[in-house]
């Protein structure tokens, strides 16, 4: 199948080469890694900020409140309190499970689990990730300019986001770090796309690639045609901001010209509706496979989920109108789009039976990489099912904008995804770092993320089904939310306890990569893909020999396989 | 070159391909940036009243014009250049230079538009058509980047500079460019 | 101790329903709610049950399978289809019912409604009642800041946009929002049929102070509405000053 065969580079020496200006795939992954994690800590902080405000309105925040507010005496100030809930979004979706799910685990697992010694084009890849910290840097920034960062809401919908509504350099700064991001991420997307259609290893068919990589590959496919969108979108909403433009100003708005504010959602949410999918592909990859591997059968109708997730892939075009219902389409448009919305829940349904056909009779080994992978399909079963009420015209009109919609798009965007790339990390971790995390803190990790999230995302369901509706810095006000205080304030503690479970997944990941001296065996969980069969971790050229594929990467308990032996590896004959 | 084996031309052929593949999508998501572009064109240009804005005179089109057929000349003259292996330096000097001279062309649209009133910040009208331009400009600095890059290193390296993969990514690059201006030209001067 | 629960329980539930069809809505979120559950018990079902029953240390050997025999296949589709066919369209179909009878069934220019244009701005909601005449945007007509008052078992129409951000009205108790939105005019249609006082909120990010874009709704019997509308009338006539430009923000109804 490969196209061509890749040489293998000389050994990286100095500190430079090997960490900052790496060609290496393996590398670049790990840069992503803590790239991501870095800002996932910013974005969980800025979050306990928002739930603290909401839980406790005009109160200081503990321990940093006084720090960071000196003027407010600790308490979040309302301007400030916007920014957060912004910059929380902004940060979590791109700057974090970006760079964690695609970044990291797309870079890492897409050469070695299809047999390439590095992507199609490294320089590339190493553009992409030093791009990505450009516009991380240009975020950060918005931070510290005068009227502060963007606080226009993660979607920055103009008229907010033009002059008129943030006047402060922040929204601009935002845009333009959106934008970069962008590039980034298309340039890695055809990287990937590229990488996976040419350099399969000899024998490897599409259907012979594990699930992993077809998630990974669906997200780079939509990457690589909706980023774009968005890119055209922030790059008109820049030129409204610095040239005077009028593309998104109407109305009594705009001092001339008939714009559109609309456009702009238009426009935002064909890229967005996709973009959620981009999050939950490589998500839906990984658990595939997990489940099949920790359950030791093959993936119950493997071929049958991949079809279903190139099927979403396109559907997830056709449906992004249910984002605006309250903006009032022609009901034309409504109705099409609430159908169309409704039919994803049929392949949504095909790998829900599929994920559960491979339990099914199984062995199952209960590893902390299986009980995240099994937490996925918990979490994105009540995620996409709250989803109904949603698509559904009626029940949105009272529905839309309130903490429904955080809880739904945070269970199948924030906890799915989460559990998935902890569940990756876990599982990856030997071939990465070389060594395995303690198993025991893992699980604990697991529990108590679960219930944390689950507190967390069905309270805010609970909460909006109440009526609250989004971006309230103090929703008592209102005097059908005072009664909604003691539920807040579960919320709130349920945040705080799943923060607080988090340190112990970083202690347990800093231990491991850089002091724990027992090394992992080159195939600690006995899976049969093609890294490993690699030493653990992964030389940099990852194979010495380009393998030959032989058989499908789900390949256990085989009656015919010899005694002793449940699996086989990817380059052995069928037994 | 001579002492190539079987393997290595296999795999010059491969990595070829993989540039082609590479070069589709990275067009596909060009396309999408300009296709979202052209679907507010469209959305504005359909809800509007009236068009061009009545207090407006003609468009100038000899500027455009002139762009035009310096974009078309440009792309023409790198297929020549590269048509049957043939590696002309002197089409390739003169492809960089068409493509100089859009630009140029380009910067008297705007002091034209500007003469005549339009800003940017005058109404939709004048958003659209600087927006676009200026995009579209923007893609046409990194093409001359390119060309030039090309254009010196063949004039260092030798004629065969053309037949690299960067040779032919450079020229479908400036090809694809020359389509979105012409498919601008049409839509936003012509019609 | 079970006061605290049921009083905790109850706070819960959404606002009361004061508007005729609002019981649509909330019918077809239990009937989701109730198919929903249906099927997300069948998911835990096969996840903690096959968990438990195919632990490894219970069941060692695998049954090897890829999932592609007939019954599987068949299985699998029939699952697709279930939710497909048992919750998706028929909720869409019902919501699709009462969007078009309802929600969009526009009260005709003859009926007896009620008209009201309303302003959003940065960050207060403006009320605009035609007046005596009838016509909006002329001199007797009657405005009001973040207070709405309307009669019940009438049709009362909006016609809504924004100064400046998209703003969004919502009215909790009606189960109804709709944008407002700068440039273009949006409409919302309910009839009320509970007297009292109510909360209308902004439910779009609006800037800084968007939780405080609040208004009060009062809901009057016919005949207090009636009483209410006349001395705003006189209000109106006496005080209304026709110098002032700011006054005329209203429009055309549409």
């Amino acid at each position: 199948m490969a196209f061509f065969e890749q040489h293998i580079h000389p050994k990286p020496t100095t500190f430079l080469s090997k960490y900052i200006f790496s060609y290496d795939h393996k590398v670049i992954g790990k840069q992503f890694l803590w790239y991501g994690i870095l800002f996932l800590l910013i974005g969980g902080l800025m979050a306990l900020m928002i739930r603290w405000t909401l839980a406790y309105p005009g109160q200081p925040f503990p321990m940093f409140g006084s720090f960071l507010f000196p003027e407010t005496g600790g308490a979040v100030p309302p301007d400030t309190y916007a920014m957060l809930f912004t910059m929380h979004g902004t940060i979590m979706i791109f700057y974090a499970i970006t760079p964690i799910l695609i970044g990291a685990f797309g870079n890492f697992c897409i050469p070695l689990m299809i047999g390439a010694r590095d992507m199609a084009f490294p320089l590339l890849n190493m553009l992409s990730f030093h791009l990505a910290v450009v516009s991380g840097l240009f975020l950060m920034a918005s931070l510290f300019t005068p009227l502060g960062a963007a606080a226009g809401g993660w979607t920055s919908y103009p008229t907010l986001s033009t002059l008129i509504g943030s006047p402060g350099v922040g929204q601009t700064l935002w845009s333009m770090a959106i934008f970069v991001l962008g590039i980034s991420s298309t340039m890695g997307a055809v990287n990937y796309i590229t990488t996976i259609i040419t350099l399969r290893a000899p024998g490897m068919g599409y259907f012979d690639m594990p699930l992993t990589v077809w998630g990974l590959g669906l997200t780079a496919v939509l990457n690589a045609i909706f980023l774009p969108v968005l890119g055209a979108g922030v790059l008109l909403l820049v030129f409204d901001r610095v040239f005077g433009t009028t593309f998104f100003l109407a109305g009594a708005a705009a001092t001339s010209g008939s714009g559109d504010p609309v456009l702009f959602q238009h426009v935002f949410w064909i890229f967005g509706h996709p973009e959620v999918y981009i999050l939950i592909l490589p998500a839906w990859g990984i658990v595939s496979d997990l489940l099949s591997f920790f359950a030791r059968k093959p993936a119950f109708g493997a071929k049958a989920t991949a079809l279903s997730m190139t099927s979403i892939t396109i559907l997830s075009t056709l449906v992004y109108g249910h984002h605006m219902f309250t903006t009032q389409m022609s009901p034309l448009l409504t109705q099409t789009f609430m159908t169309l919305t409704m039919t994803i829940s049929i392949p949504s349904a095909i790998f829900f039976a599929n994920w559960l056909g491979t339990l099914w009779k199984g062995s199952i080994r209960l590893h902390s990489p299986m009980l995240f992978s099994m937490g996925v399909v918990f979490v994105f079963g009540l995620g996409g099912l709250t989803g109904l009420y949603l698509g559904t015209v009626t029940t949105d009109l009272y529905l839309h904008d309130t903490y429904f919609v955080v809880g739904h798009f945070h269970y199948t965007m924030a906890a799915s995804v989460l559990l998935g790339g902890f569940a990756a990390i876990y599982f990856w971790m030997p071939k990465m770092f070389g060594t395995l995390m303690n198993e025991f803190w893992a699980k604990v990790h697991f529990w108590i993320t679960m219930m944390g999230l689950n507190g967390v995302f069905f309270g805010m369901m609970l909460v909006g089904y109440a009526g609250m509706h989004r971006r309230l810095y103090n929703p008592f006000v209102y005097d059908f939310l005072e009664k909604l205080i003691p539920m807040n304030m579960f919320i709130t503690w349920s945040a705080i306890i799943m923060g607080l479970a988090q340190i112990i997944f970083v202690v347990n990941f800093v231990h491991a990569v850089f002091f724990k001296k027992e090394k992992a065996s080159d195939n600690p969980w006995e899976v049969g893909t093609l890294e490993w069969e690699i030493p653990s971790p992964a030389p940099h050229y990852n194979f010495k020999e380009i393998p030959v594929v032989k058989c499908g990467p789900h390949e256990y308990g085989n009656p015919n396989l010899p005694a002793g032996k449940d699996f086989q590896f990817q380059t052995e004959e069928l037994a | 070159m001579t002492t190539m084996t079987a393997n290595d031309l296999k795999n010059e052929q491969g990595r070829a391909q993989a540039n082609k593949v590479a070069m589709v999508f990275l067009f596909v998501s060009f396309s999408m940036l300009f296709a979202t572009l052209f679907l507010g064109y469209a959305v504005f240009r359909l809800t509007a009243t009236d068009w061009p804005p009545t207090n407006l005179q003609a468009l100038p089109l000899a500027g455009p014009f002139v762009s035009t057929i310096c974009v078309g000349l440009s792309s023409l003259c790198y297929f020549l250049s590269q048509k049957n292996k043939a590696y002309s330096q002197l089409l390739m000097h003169l492809s960089t230079l068409f493509c100089a001279l859009f630009l140029g062309t380009q910067f008297t649209l705007w002091s034209d538009l500007k003469e005549l009133g339009i800003f940017a910040n005058t109404g939709i009208f004048g958003s659209i058509i600087y927006g676009f331009t200026w995009i579209h400009a923007a893609h046409m600095v990194m093409a001359l980047i390119s060309l030039l890059w090309v254009d010196f290193r063949m004039i260092f390296k030798g004629a065969k500079e053309l037949d690299t993969l960067t040779g032919k990514n450079v020229g479908s690059f400036l090809h694809f460019l020359g389509v979105i201006w012409l498919i601008m030209f049409v839509t936003i001067f012509l019609i | 101790m079970m006061q605290m629960i049921t009083d905790f329980l109850n706070s819960l539930t959404p606002p009361q329903d004061i508007s005729e069809n609002g019981h649509l809505i909330d019918w077809l979120f239990n009937y989701t709610t109730t198919l929903n559950v249906f099927f997300f018990i069948l998911v835990c079902l096969g996840l903690f049950g096959f968990a438990i029953l195919y632990h490894h240390k219970r069941h060692p050997r695998p049954y090897y399978t890829y999932g592609n025999k007939k019954t599987h296949i068949l299985v699998a589709t029939i699952i697709g289809i279930a939710v497909f066919v048992g919750i998706d369209m028929n909720i869409t179909r019902m919501s699709n019912d009462d969007f078009t009878n309802v929600f969009i069934n526009w009260p005709s220019e003859d009926e007896d409604i009620v008209r009201v244009e309303v302003l959003g701005q940065q960050w207060m909601w403006n009320f605009r009642y035609a007046g005596q005449d009838g016509v909006f945007n002329t001199d007797d007509d009657i405005t009001t800041v973040n207070d709405l008052r309307v009669p019940v078992g009438k049709k009362v129409v909006f016609q809504i946009i924004s100064k400046d951000v998209i703003h969004s009205l919502y009215f909790p108790n009606a189960r109804r929002k709709v944008d407002a939105i700068p440039g273009r005019i949006t409409r919302l249609w309910y009839k009320l049929k509970t007297p009292g006082v109510y909360d209308i909120a902004c439910a779009e990010m609006c800037g800084t102070y968007h939780y405080r874009m609040q208004a009060k709704l009062t809901v009057y019997t016919q005949e207090e509405y009636q009483q209410w509308l006349n001395t705003a009338q006189q209000i109106a006539k006496t005080e209304n000053d026709v110098e002032k430009a700011d006054l005329f923000w209203g429009w055309k109804w549409q």
